[in-house]
């Protein structure tokens, strides 16, 4: 009887000797979990879950002006995963100020600002005005594979990526993360220009670019003809380019790409990332960020760790 | 914030209505009191090749069930017709907007047009109308084969039914059925093919009234994050026309704001 209590007592310190904290480019997080990017919004993903219980968590990518985005259907599923097209349509930094943001006010977490733009100016355009803002990142999106003008285009040629990285750097006053591409021969090279161009952290990696035909109307599923593929079916090729990532550059990663459970998460850290982001798993589960956290503090709990340092460090090649 | 969940329910009773079409009663005591006509559920598969979730227009709900009727129209789908009766479905509470029917007033009549698998939402609608005190018309029309007739009927709504190949009831379509009979009604409500929404759209503007239309397009998340679903609409009060997300400023749109001929 003493003997179960104890150990309950014990399974209680352990619980509050876990330490989830995580720091990025100088920003405390309470835990290692944020939302990817255009699969969180602060009021519909905020109505299933307390947005409180996240790390950070990353709003939908806001441009400079109102972008309508790509034509319908913009959504496809494929085995395991999904493709989508949406092409960052996005109601303009005056309303993502006016209207998002006071959303996220009440909230203990920290807020990483997702940034479009077809150009350099745009781009730092919108910095501009979040430097005055509440937020406390900024990612910068050169790795939309729906965007033809900036975008990809930015994200798949060092130098661009380089030059895009030093323009914005050289204005925000907050640190700032750029989300790469997997859609490149060699990501390591693009991590290494970035870094050197002064990115404070990097995410990787954006989505895979896909399609899918509708073999009985002959047509392909998607108005944009490709779409970025995402969900667990893409995580081998995310986990892969983390790893390499981590041996190339010394800035913190954010590492996502099919996380759909806590010990996803684990492989992620293992894998060099700092932090990680839950995306296409907010879809099928609109909790997931959370229920993901919850699966990896038990996952910590099993395996014994305290820390995330403690994850990473677990990791033996 | 407005609360939402998942929550898993149980299946009470599966059955086919028509060819290719199933009548899924659940019970979902949350989802079926929050249930309002025109709005619908997400329903998750387990299989975990499948990810997103497949929405499905409330039928009915009476008490704690909750009556989905949907269309096997793909691996989602198929997956659901095979579940049977004491499994449980992942759903979620209902969402979407619903039709509006804060201006309706006792005495008022309604005219109701239903097609395919556009017709289920039809039932509620019907039934919320009838206890409401509003005299119900419901054309419902189908490609060949007629379900939930009974249904629209017991929810008091005098019913006609249109089929493209004739084999039952008028040949044609449920609006130049309900037009040949001379239908007239204060509200006009549709919910099915974009062709048919976009002429009822118009016949209800012909008589000076505006139609709410229920829009499908294919999601991702089903409540509103990730942007995947849109359709053009011209608010009145704007300028330019806007995307609207389905799932969540929808599905039920104004007939006179939805841009019907974009594609």
């Amino acid at each position: 009887m003493n003997g179960n209590r104890a150990a309950a007592a014990g399974v209680q310190q352990a619980a509050k000797a876990l330490d989830l904290r995580v720091s990025i480019a100088g920003v405390e997080w309470k835990n290692p979990i944020t939302t990817a990017s255009g699969t969180f919004s602060a009021r519909e993903s905020g109505a299933f879950y307390d947005i409180s219980r996240l790390g950070a968590v990353t709003t939908k990518g806001v441009a400079e002006v109102p972008w309508a985005g790509n034509p319908s259907p913009r959504i496809a599923e494929t085995y395991g995963g999904m493709l989508n097209s949406v092409g960052l349509q996005n109601p303009g930094i005056d309303a993502y100020l006016n209207e998002e943001l006071p959303c996220l006010a009440g909230f203990d977490t920290k807020v990483i600002a997702n940034v479009a733009g077809h150009s350099i100016e745009e781009y730092c355009a919108v910095v501009e005005r979040l430097n005055e803002s509440s937020v406390d990142m900024l990612e910068i999106n050169i790795s939309c594979p729906n965007v033809k003008e900036g975008g990809i285009g930015f994200g798949v040629d060092p130098a661009q990526a380089a030059t895009v990285t030093k323009a914005v750097k050289a204005i925000a006053k907050k640190p700032v993360i750029i989300k790469l591409t997997p859609n490149v021969t060699d990501i390591t090279a693009i991590a290494k220009a970035v870094e050197d161009a002064g990115a404070d952290a990097i995410s990787l990696i954006n989505t895979l670019l896909g399609m899918r035909i509708d073999a009985r109307k002959g047509r392909l599923v998607l108005a944009n003809k490709t779409g970025g593929f995402s969900g667990p079916a893409v995580k081998p090729v995310a986990l892969r380019m983390v790893y390499q990532v981590r041996r190339a550059v010394k800035i913190p990663i954010i590492g996502l790409g099919g996380i759909s459970c806590g010990e996803d998460v684990a492989e992620f850290l293992m894998a060099g990332a700092d932090a990680v982001a839950v995306g296409t798993a907010a879809l099928t589960n609109p909790t997931a960020p959370v229920d993901i956290l919850e699966e990896f503090k038990a996952y910590m709990q099993e395996m014994g760790f305290a820390t995330v340092a403690d994850v990473k460090r677990a990791f033996r090649e | 914030m407005e609360e939402k969940k998942i929550m898993m329910a149980e299946i009470l009773r599966q059955e086919l209505l028509a060819k290719g079409v199933m009548k899924l009663v659940l019970c979902a005591p949350e989802a079926a009191r929050a249930a309002r006509a025109g709005q619908f559920v997400n329903v998750y598969t387990e299989d975990s090749a499948l990810l997103l979730p497949r929405p499905i227009s409330i039928c009915d709900a009476e008490g704690d069930r909750l009556t989905l009727v949907y269309g096997i129209v793909g691996r989602g789908t198929q997956w659901f017709s095979k579940r049977c009766a004491g499994e449980h479905l992942r759903i979620s509470t209902p969402l979407g907007n619903g039709y509006d029917l804060s201006d309706i007033k006792p005495g008022d009549s309604a005219l109701l047009f239903g097609g395919g698998i556009g017709v289920p939402p039809m039932v509620k609608l019907a039934k919320t109308l009838t206890a409401m005190g509003v005299s119900v018309r419901a054309a419902a029309g189908f490609r060949d084969e007629s379900f939930l007739l009974e249904e629209l009927s017991a929810a008091g709504a005098q019913t006609l039914c249109a089929t493209d190949s004739g084999r039952e009831g008028y040949r044609g379509t449920a609006l130049s059925a309900a037009e040949d009979v001379g239908w007239s009604g204060d509200h006009w409500f549709a919910c099915g093919p974009k062709p048919m929404l976009a002429a009822v759209a118009k016949a209800a503007l012909a008589c000076g009234k505006d139609a709410q239309v229920s829009m499908e397009e294919r999601m991702g998340c089903g409540y509103g994050a990730c942007v995947g679903c849109t359709v053009d609409v011209k608010p009145q009060d704007a300028m330019q026309p806007v995307r609207k997300k389905v799932c969540k400023d929808g599905p039920v749109f104004l007939g006179s704001e939805v841009f019907f001929d974009e594609r």
